[in-house]
């Protein structure tokens, strides 16, 4: 077992997927076998988390960490956790309501005292003025306020009753008297869609954000893209190896739109071979990264490829002396697109305001053309709304 | 909806685990400890992999050993063996992930339980929280006490008060956690937040 010192830095490193094959591979033997470095590990997970759920870390971490730290359930419930522990842990210690004012009280005696006896006449006195002088103050705003009032009702429509001074908070409410007609569990709460088509349950929405949430409640269908349709059509010839132009099958991605810049591409591996070269081309064929030699069936794009464009990537094995590329025609190319930069920071918006909303973020994927991203939300939602017709109807648009 | 599950020829069997055990260690107490760590750390791999089963595939290299070892084959460095069995697992998994396309066959790949308000969570919390042994309680709620500056001076205090080292106290703080993360789950869960 090695006994070499890892800094918290490589730790880190190591779990966002940032660290070289060699050293990864020391990382876990060393895990496997040591008890503690597995809990400093954990620990450094920790750290990351909560510097995820805190805001902390910077716009490439942040990405990395969606990447490597968020993919699966069971890492999205220890984010959930750590929202929780990080929430609570503070309010934890506070005083309770009661508390505080029992404090308040006994400060404002403390402030009292310190005056005495015999300031108590002219301190009074300057109260009773200060009253005076509030008091005035506040008739003369409410009569203001009043007339002001008086003025915009009257240039409103003349149905509007008298009471509803709602119309002047600055968040529209949802009109009670409308009837519900659709309501799902989301977001650990109930989302209601209403005839006036009035929705609540989901907080602050941008008017984007809400006019697609909205249609696609309505609708059950969604404005997935027409390029990742087309792309989705050639997703699954790819995968397996056959004589077809795939002597052996590629795994991701094909078919699809990608968020991050810095896609990973992964293959099947090739009985024999002993390395691998990944080329991306751009829709000119022009080669815009490649791999190197890798022995692994995974790599990650070093730099960031430009937003919004679609890509074609091939993969050659080395077996002995011999170059085996695949796909090669007659198979269809393995393309992929990635995510406009727009849609890119929409996503992280919405994730954070909102991240715990299925409904919204897999309209939002579905829009982004994450088709599977959105289906994976749409799952989610089906489960806890068991046999909804909207939510089957939602993952039928996004599994077509 | 039709659930797949991943075919399996062989299951562990007493003696494949026995021999497991006696290839961690001759002391049957350290074995059942170098077990649970074994598990424990397969796990974490496949959850850093971004294996959506991770216990699945955890059991699934811990079957593969046992049974080379049931084989009366011998296995002369268990940690790294069980990690290159631990990669092959993986891909294999990735591979079935990759191709199981039928959306609606596929079994739902989140066993979360919806979202619960956020009254709830910290009710849960508190619960879980109250259910520590007090030094644990007060440990915990100590080293996560103020803001981003704050709280890496308070670990420090925290960690001279308590002597010791400040790797050491985050490794206690990290095994706290994860407790009081088990039993929030489990609350939430369950969906009540009353001592059990």
């Amino acid at each position: 077992m090695n006994s070499e010192v890892y800094s918290d830095e490589t730790l880190k490193k190591y779990l966002l997927g940032e660290i070289s094959d060699e050293e990864r591979y020391q990382i876990e033997q060393r895990y496997v076998a040591d008890k503690d470095f597995l809990d400093q590990l954990l620990a450094v997970e920790d750290d990351l988390v909560d510097e995820y759920v805190q805001g902390e870390l910077d716009a490439t971490e942040r990405e990395q960490f969606e990447q490597k730290l968020l993919v699966t359930p069971k890492q999205r419930r220890k984010v959930r956790q750590a929202q929780i522990l990080l929430e609570a842990i503070p309010a934890h210690g506070r005083p309770a309501p009661h508390e505080n004012i029992a404090r308040r009280r006994s400060s404002t005696v403390s402030w009292m005292g310190w005056f005495g006896p015999r300031w108590l006449p002219a301190f009074a006195g300057a109260l009773a003025l200060l009253i005076l002088l509030v008091g005035t103050a506040w008739l003369f705003i409410r009569r203001q306020h009043s007339k002001e009032l008086q003025t915009k009702s009257s240039s409103m429509n003349s149905n509007s009753d008298a009471s509803s001074q709602t119309q002047f908070e600055p968040t529209p409410v949802p009109d009670q008297s409308a009837k519900i007609v659709i309501a799902l569990n989301d977001a650990g709460t109930q989302v209601t869609l209403n005839d006036a088509g009035d929705i609540s349950g989901l907080g602050e929405l941008s008017p984007a954000d809400s006019k697609s949430v909205k249609d696609a409640l309505k609708t059950q269908q969604l404005r997935v893209p027409p390029v990742a349709e087309g792309l989705k059509q050639e997703q699954g010839t790819l995968m397996g190896s056959s004589g077809d132009g795939t002597p052996f099958g590629l795994v991701e991605p094909l078919g699809t739109v990608v968020r991050s810049d810095r896609p990973t591409f992964r293959w099947q591996a090739l009985a024999g071979a002993a390395s691998y070269i990944v080329k991306v081309y751009d829709s000119n064929f022009k080669e815009v990264a490649t791999s190197g030699r890798q022995t692994n069936q995974t790599w990650r794009a070093v730099s960031p490829l430009p937003r919004g464009a679609i890509y074609s990537w091939q993969v050659t094995a080395y077996q002995d002396d011999e170059e085996i590329r695949s796909p090669t025609r007659p198979a269809p190319e393995a393309r992929f697109q990635l995510l406009s930069s727009a849609q890119a920071k929409q996503l992280d918006n919405a994730q954070r305001t909102h991240g715990d909303s299925h409904l919204l973020l897999g309209v939002l994927y579905a829009e982004a053309g994450l088709l599977p991203d959105a289906q994976n939300e749409f799952r989610l939602l089906l489960k806890s709304n068991p046999g909804s017709p909207v939510v089957q109807g939602l993952l039928r648009a996004v599994s077509k | 909806m039709v659930t797949r599950s991943v075919k399996r020829d062989w299951v562990l069997t007493e003696d494949g685990f026995n021999r497991l055990l006696e290839a961690l260690d001759s002391d049957r107490n350290t074995a059942a400890d170098r077990y649970e760590h074994l598990r424990r750390s397969l796990v974490r791999y496949f959850d850093w992999r971004g294996s959506i089963n991770s216990e699945r595939d955890t059991d699934e290299t811990i079957d593969r050993i046992a049974r080379k070892l049931s084989d009366g084959q011998t296995i002369e460095e268990i940690h790294s063996y069980a990690l290159g069995v631990a990669r092959y697992v993986h891909l294999e998994s990735l591979r079935r992930q990759q191709t199981e396309q039928a959306l609606l066959d596929r079994p739902l790949i989140d066993d979360a339980k919806p979202d619960n308000h956020l009254d709830r969570r910290v009710e849960c919390f508190e619960t879980c929280l109250g259910k520590l042994p007090g030094d644990k309680r007060e440990l915990i709620l100590a080293y996560y006490e103020g803001d981003k500056q704050t709280k890496i001076v308070n670990r420090q205090k925290l960690a001279e008060k308590s002597g010791l080292p400040i790797g050491r106290l985050r490794i206690q703080a990290h095994r706290i956690r994860e407790k009081l993360e088990e039993c929030i789950e489990q609350c939430l869960s369950s969906g009540t937040a009353g001592d059990d």
